[in-house]
């Protein structure tokens, strides 16, 4: 699977560097002084690089917790992203990854015990209310989970920091390191959805809808709280048929009471990143659909996005209450 | 390092993952370069070069994966010929262009547009309306 390993020199002697070292035996390590080296150059090509990328182990510096975008919350009013990782396994033409970043190598940041202080300080700084960490931003939180080990690393935390709250945001059906620990109240795995039709042009390498939704059952039958990220909402043929379809297959296998929260968002894009994206994939129906440049974001043009979304609403409304659906506005660009 | 100067001008031209240095080492502290024999030369590379087609092979399809159509551009050039443009008018009437092969209209179709028209603004709206019924993502 990985056939080339960068490992910053500062990083050498980290026990997870080693650990992941042993796990890759025939892989070729390279050392570099900072992962960017790597990363960053121009002129890269995010698609090739896509059918093999290499691993880069770094050290992530600065600040690790970062507040989400306002409009991004899911019920809590102090909101944080972290990413241990940079990039994804998939390939989903929507993808937001591939705008904003020059290399689709994959990186992976050890200091994971870094990360964990700048959650507590985060945690500690009002324990009067929740504070909520998303760690699926820019990359999915569990489908790299083998080499990783990232649920077994941050789940210790969360267990004994009940004001921490974690989402765990997947397109992933790896959910044994969720099933190997007992189910945690502040926990919730986010599973994105588009319907099977779209997925299966658009999300590359995605395990099928059905799959999907099979994991959040077995999560939420070992008491688990799960989301839905109906995220990007893409116009398309039959729109309301298919995302019925979707939300009838998810809701009626999935008890509601376990179902944290949904969130909506239509597609979006920052125009700079869209039109990297479109010249990566220049046969992508996508990016010829019914959108518009609204101020430095590419969109669907308003009315399109405003009645698609309403017919979700409307749609979802028919399973879940309406306090447990949460509208991502356009100011923002993440989408897992 | 010798190859560094042809990367770094190599990569101005095109994406680097297609830019690649193949070094034959001629000594080694084992074998220094003292005792090295200019007739053995064919005789080292000769095997090698089944494994360099192979490499080049593989390079040529993952150019031609992100290379543009021929036929593209065939198709811009012929509307150039036809309207003075402008650089905003040559990424709309590409754009333009690349969506009707998308959407698998004629290019002759589009040529026609643009050669029917009175001016380029309207044959621009005009392929703009021809192509917005194939735009729902299907």
């Amino acid at each position: 699977m990985i056939d080339t390993i960068y490992i910053e020199e500062s990083i050498f002697g980290h026990p997870r560097t080693k650990e992941i070292l042993l796990r890759f035996p025939k892989a070729t390590p390279i050392s570099c002084s900072n992962y960017k080296e790597i990363f960053n150059p121009s002129g890269q090509n995010f698609r090739l690089q896509k059918k093999k990328p290499s691993l880069i182990l770094a050290e992530k510096t600065g600040h690790l917790a970062l507040p989400i975008p306002e409009t991004y919350g899911i019920g809590g009013k102090r909101n944080f992203y972290f990413s241990h990782m940079l990039n994804c396994l998939y390939d989903c033409r929507y993808c937001f990854l591939q705008g904003m970043y020059p290399s689709a190598h994959y990186v992976l940041f050890v200091n994971y015990e870094n990360f964990l202080s700048d959650i507590e300080a985060k945690t500690m700084e009002d324990t009067t209310q929740p504070t909520w960490f998303f760690s699926g931003y820019d990359c999915d939180s569990l489908v790299l989970d083998g080499i990783s080990q990232f649920v077994k690393s941050f789940l210790p935390f969360f267990k004994t920091n009940n004001n921490a709250h974690l989402e765990l945001r997947t397109k992933s059906v790896n959910i044994k390191p969720l099933l190997e620990n007992e189910p945690l109240e502040n926990v919730v795995t986010a599973f994105s959805f588009t319907p099977e039709e779209i997925s299966s042009q658009l999300e590359h390498g995605v395990p099928s809808v059905s799959s999907r939704i099979q994991a959040m059952k077995k999560l939420t039958d070992r008491g688990w709280q799960v989301g839905l990220r109906i995220d990007p909402l893409i116009d398309c043929e039959d729109f309301s048929t298919r995302y019925q379809n979707l939300f009838q297959d998810i809701f009626s296998q999935i008890p509601r009471e376990k179902i944290h929260s949904v969130s909506l968002g239509t597609f979006r894009m920052p125009t700079t990143f869209f039109k990297k994206m479109e010249k990566l994939h220049p046969q992508e129906k996508l990016f010829s659909g019914r959108l518009e440049n609204r101020s430095g974001t590419v969109a669907y043009r308003q009315e399109i996005e405003r009645e698609r979304k309403e017919t979700c609403l409307q749609l979802l409304q028919q399973h879940i209450p309406a306090q447990k659906i949460f509208n991502c506005e356009i100011s923002s660009s993440s989408n897992t | 390092m010798e190859g560094s100067a042809f990367f770094a001008t190599a990569s101005r031209f095109c994406t680097r993952e297609l830019v690649q240095s193949v070094k034959i080492i001629s000594d080694n502290p084992q074998s220094p370069v003292s005792g090295f024999d200019k007739s053995t030369v064919s005789s080292l590379i000769t095997p090698a070069i089944p494994l360099l087609r192979i490499l080049i092979t593989e390079m040529e399809e993952i150019a031609r994966e992100i290379s543009p159509s021929f036929e593209l551009d065939t198709t811009f050039q012929e509307i150039a010929r036809l309207h003075s443009l402008s650089q905003t008018q040559e990424y709309q009437v590409q754009k333009i262009i690349r969506q009707a092969d998308l959407f698998a209209l004629a290019h002759s179709e589009i040529i026609s547009i643009f050669s029917h028209s009175t001016n380029l603004k309207s044959a621009l709206k005009h392929a703009n309306q021809v192509l917005e019924e194939k735009r729902l993502f299907p």
